[in-house]
């Protein structure tokens, strides 16, 4: 019994030590996805609004400010990632997002659009058939694993969070 | 150890602590102070590109706007039965709207397989054809942007060689770039011009920067009447735009399908039109 108590405790000790480190490696990982996704359709605004339209989701009124605002929206998530501040709202952010983000591709999917996400700019129509729908829902369930697993276990090495709340 | 000690000790431990706490209070309010700015500004800066982007690109038809004098508001260039821009372009006949943009390899498979059955029925007067160049692919010539420098160039030869404007585009896919290249540079469309008739002036001047903002409003326009990627065509029976089908659209249950990347159904399925 007594080995078995030390084994557990040895075990969440480990996980102790190793979590702050995976939860640096998967905010840093958060962060740098969302820099990969802002940089293209920072550099072609119109494309990333033919992108949101594409979605046939949003009203055409709002269509071209969402396109817009989009990739600083996702700059600004990476910018409080990459300093560790507010962690845990982030994440949760972070997964609104992508709950948003399914939705539309199931919705396209669902109603036969032949569309490309455009989660990493560009996007919008492409020929019938090169859509890689499986694919992108497999990507998009990993972002939610990875977004789950920051915002349950928040705390992490070199974080502004860290230094906030220290003595 | 004294009692009094001891007292003294927690007494300072107690202090610390107080510290501490009002340390990391402060901390956190000049977090959230950074945290609001950076929020704030990155708002602010979204919304002043918005408000530049809006204004930067007129939509199609605005006053004063730079565009090919033939082209309609949907963006549409019409060839008429001589094959020139704008000149006797069929009437009550059926409507044919072709959305292409030339970083596409696709549209070149389109135009290799149907150009000469659009051309033959357009020369009959069968049908009213009307070329939609447009940019969605600019992000594959490594930051050239050489779908739009291209679709400008075709709106610019549209608009001041008319006659040349379909040897120039079917000149412009013979060329095509490959994808994720640097596409065509600027001279090197205005040798290809030049080749396809082009009177050099004309040709000198292709990189008009307010043809190339016609062909971004061009292709917003394209996204708005249901553009899917290119090539899109559109048919309409009567000959009247708004009346016009997308082919082979899955997200329209009425669309028709009509495999026109193989050689004769698309000429089949317009003479089915009747």
């Amino acid at each position: 019994m007594s080995s078995e108590m030390t084994e557990t405790t040895a075990t969440a000790g480990r996980w102790e030590t190793v979590q702050p480190w995976l939860s640096t490696v998967v905010r840093l990982a958060m962060a740098g996805i969302l820099v990969a996704a802002a940089i293209p359709k920072m550099l072609d605004i119109p494309q990333s609004i033919i992108a949101v339209r594409a979605y046939r989701l949003l009203p055409e009124a709002i269509v071209p400010f969402v396109g817009t605002m989009l990739p600083f929206f996702e700059l600004l998530l990476a910018v409080f990632l990459l300093a560790g501040l507010f962690t845990r709202t982030a994440s949760i952010v972070w997964l609104v997002m992508m709950a948003g983000f399914v939705t539309g591709v199931i919705w396209a999917w669902a109603n036969g659009l032949s569309i490309d996400c455009g989660c990493f700019g560009g996007g919008g129509d492409v020929a019938e058939g090169t859509t890689n729908y499986p694919l992108h829902m497999l990507e998009r369930a990993g972002f939610i694993v990875l977004g789950t697993y920051l915002a349950i276990w928040p705390r992490s090495r070199y974080s502004l969070d860290g230094w906030m709340k220290a003595a | 150890m004294s009692s009094k000690d001891q007292k003294t000790d927690a007494r300072a431990a107690a202090k610390a602590k107080a510290q501490a706490q009002v340390r990391a209070q402060e901390r956190r309010t000049m977090l959230m102070i950074v945290a609001g700015s950076v929020v704030g500004i990155a708002v602010f800066a979204g919304l002043i590109l918005f408000i530049v982007n809006q204004g930067k690109v007129e939509p199609l038809g605005t006053e004063g706007a730079t565009a090919p004098a033939a082209a309609d508001a949907t963006g549409g260039i019409p060839v008429g039965t001589g094959g020139v821009v704008g000149e006797d372009v069929a009437t009550d006949a059926p409507r044919v709207d072709v959305y292409l943009d030339f970083m596409c390899p696709i549209c070149n498979v389109f135009e290799q397989t149907n150009a000469e059955d659009i051309d033959a029925m357009r020369e009959a007067g069968e049908i009213q054809v009307y070329y939609h160049p447009i940019s969605i692919l600019d992000r594959y010539s490594n930051g050239t942007s050489f779908s739009t420098r291209a679709a400008g160039a075709a709106g610019v030869v549209a608009h001041l060689a008319p006659e040349a404007y379909l040897d120039f585009t079917t000149a412009l896919f013979a060329n095509q770039p490959e994808e994720n290249s640097d596409g065509l540079s600027d001279e090197q469309i205005e040798q290809i011009a030049v080749d396809a008739g082009v009177p050099a002036d004309v040709a000198a001047s292709l990189t008009d920067d307010g043809m190339r903002k016609w062909a971004t409003a061009a292709t917003e326009q394209a996204s708005i009447d249901g553009m899917q990627g290119t090539p899109t065509i559109r048919v309409s029976e009567t000959g009247d735009f708004a009346d016009g089908v997308i082919l082979n659209d899955q997200s329209n249950e009425n669309s028709p399908s009509v495999d026109y990347f193989t050689a004769g159904n698309f000429k089949a399925y317009i003479e089915s039109l009747g």
